[in-house]
């Protein structure tokens, strides 16, 4: 068995924090999926979150806001990573990004 | 004959007054002459004394300066000396030793040499594989913690962006390139635009091959020929460390990226701008630099 697959199965982590324009999203559902793996949580008073999937590899974010789920591949490392996330608004529709 | 009328002899009040008046002219004149005297040699007391503390003040921080750079010169040239003799250490002192001048020296030495050496010499050790991997795990996790101290310096002062690279198969064989989303930044009055591509990737060295293309918009105090686009090729790693491997930009900045972290499945990516007074140590701005800056007016 490689390295790499050994590694694939160690948990990993990220955090970060969320927000929209310039406010932070307070209390607001986030969910990371891995596979068939699903982690979900909601972000404090003051927009960060903190997801722990069961292992690493790329993944899907998710942030519910205004009745929609944006989403954003990620990857999941063995160390945590910190994901400063941003949601814009592009031609009437809206994307979450990394900044 | 008629005597003449009014005082006569006598003095009226005019003259009177001039009597009273005359020494206390003096009396206020000598006061004013004394008070002058002596909030003047309060004054100028008082400067000299804010001057003798400035100049103890200076005195005592060159002399702790000078101190510490005594000490961090014996240090430094004590553990180079003894890195390089390599009948004398193991592996695992020599790690040890590199982790020291990692720790104290990051921010004024390039260590990239030293951690691709140390690293050549982890690979070509006749132990266990599991050993091995100890070692590398312990090489690398000292150049990301580098990384790391020196991005919370850099980005104190400048500005910061992170994406996430997804490898494919092609980017990974190096038949085709990911180009990531163009980020613009203002530091000091300067907009550029960056554009990051990433043209390689190599998951056994951990390395990604980067083309930076960074446009520079002609702004408000900002000289005509500083505008343009510039383009370069690099490759970065967990060795390289943005405080000094880093591209110089005009109106004395810096640009650096980073490679924050990184497995098959992807990479995180940083870029990190930055004035040039967060730059390492043995990197001095060029004299127009420091002319203009001279020139700038001083912020209230």
């Amino acid at each position: 068995m490689s390295w790499w697959l050994i590694v694939g199965l160690v948990g990993g982590e990220i955090f970060g924090e969320v927000r929209f324009g310039t406010d932070y999203l307070a209390n607001t559902e986030v969910a990371l999926v891995c596979g068939s793996d699903t982690v979900s949580a909601k972000t404090d008073s003051t927009g960060s979150y903190r997801l722990r999937a069961a292992a690493t590899g790329k993944c899907i974010f998710s942030v519910a806001l205004k009745s929609q789920r944006l989403t954003l591949d990620v990857v999941v490392f063995e160390r945590p990573t910190r994901y400063r996330l941003v949601v814009e608004e592009r031609a009437g529709k809206l994307v979450l990004k990394r900044v | 004959m008629s005597e003449p009328t009014g005082p006569v002899g006598g003095k009226d009040l005019w003259d009177k007054l001039a009597i009273v008046m005359a020494p206390l002219g003096g009396l206020l004149t000598a006061i004013a002459v004394g008070s002058l005297g002596f909030f003047g040699s309060r004054a100028l007391e008082q400067q000299q004394s804010s001057e003798a503390k400035l100049r103890l003040y200076s005195e005592l921080m060159s002399r702790r300066e000078e101190s510490e750079a005594t000490l961090r010169k014996e240090m430094f040239q004590s553990i180079i000396g003894s890195f390089f003799d390599q009948s004398a250490s193991s592996v695992d002192v020599r790690l040890l030793k590199l982790e020291l001048l990692a720790q104290n020296f990051h921010e004024a030495l390039n260590m990239t040499p030293l951690f691709l050496h140390l690293r050549r010499e982890i690979v070509s050790l006749a132990s266990t594989p599991r050993e091995r991997r100890l070692y590398e795990d312990r090489l690398s996790d000292l150049a990301r913690e580098v990384t790391r101290k020196q991005m919370i310096v850099l980005e104190a002062g400048g500005r910061r962006h992170d994406w996430t690279v997804l490898l494919s198969d092609s980017l990974l064989a190096g038949t085709t390139s990911t180009q990531l989303e163009d980020v613009t930044q203002t530091l000091d009055g300067v907009e550029r635009r960056f554009r990051v591509t990433v043209l390689r990737a190599d998951t056994a060295q951990r390395e990604l091959r980067i083309g930076l293309e960074i446009d520079t918009k002609g702004g408000a105090g900002q000289a005509e020929a500083e505008s343009g686009r510039a383009s370069i090729e690099f490759d970065v790693g967990f060795f390289s460390s943005p405080m000094i491997d880093n591209t110089r930009l005009s109106s004395d900045q810096r640009v650096g990226i980073v490679l924050t972290d990184m497995n098959e499945f992807g990479a995180s990516l940083s870029l990190v701008y930055f004035p040039g007074s967060r730059a390492s140590l043995r990197e001095k701005p060029y004299y127009e630099d420091i002319l203009r800056k001279l020139a700038e007016p001083v912020a209230p």
